[in-house]
């Protein structure tokens, strides 16, 4: 009798690894990581300057990415059973006004506040309007 | 002044050159733009990784 008994956990975990990657690999959606340094340079005038300068960029998960790649091609499937005797032209026009292909469509994010929503830009105003300065009222 | 390419070798004298990651120039075009003034350096080297289990398939 020599059962070697190794505990459970260290067998089944899965070793995390690291890789180097194609950067084009990288989609709208990922979860990645970035490595970032930050840099101190001396200004002409006597002054300095922080920036941050990217190092790495990891791809940690791309579900969601692929979450979208996938809904994309079910829905053409879909789309192409359920018109598969319309017209070509027909067909065109209902997938432009179908609601679910808008789930196709790859997410955008606006960077930076630029197009604020106007709910807020609303809420601004009127906090404006209320005048809560004291020395004015 | 530099980005994630290049920096400038006036600016930076003692930047060394790295060459360019086969995946980030894959054709030699940023190699090609590396001369006279500009660097690639290990101060603009971005590295690309990807997070993967052991065992998991091999995707190239």
């Amino acid at each position: 009798m020599s059962t070697c008994r190794v505990p459970r956990n260290i067998i089944l975990r899965p070793l995390v690894r690291y890789r180097r990657m194609d950067p084009t690999k990288f989609k709208t959606g990922d979860l990645v990581e970035a490595q970032v340094s930050f840099v101190v340079v001396p200004l002409k005038g006597g002054g300095t300057k922080m920036m941050m300068v990217l190092r790495a960029l990891t791809l940690l998960d791309c579900q969601q990415s692929m979450v979208i790649i996938n809904g994309k091609s079910r829905i053409q499937a879909l789309t192409h059973s359920y018109l598969h005797k319309q017209d070509a032209q027909r067909e065109k026009t209902k997938l432009a006004f179908m609601p679910s292909s808008r789930v196709g469509t790859p997410l955008k994010r606006k960077v930076g506040y630029g197009g604020e929503d106007t709910a807020v830009i609303e809420t601004r105003r009127k906090f404006h309007a209320m005048s809560v300065d004291e020395h004015n009222n | 002044m530099s980005n994630r390419y290049f920096t400038s070798r006036r600016q930076n004298p003692s930047a060394k050159s790295l060459p360019f990651y086969h995946l980030v120039d894959p054709n030699g075009v940023l190699a090609d733009i590396a001369v006279g003034d500009l660097i690639h350096s290990e101060e603009n080297d971005v590295k690309h990784f990807e997070r993967y289990l052991d065992g998991e398939n091999q995707e190239k």
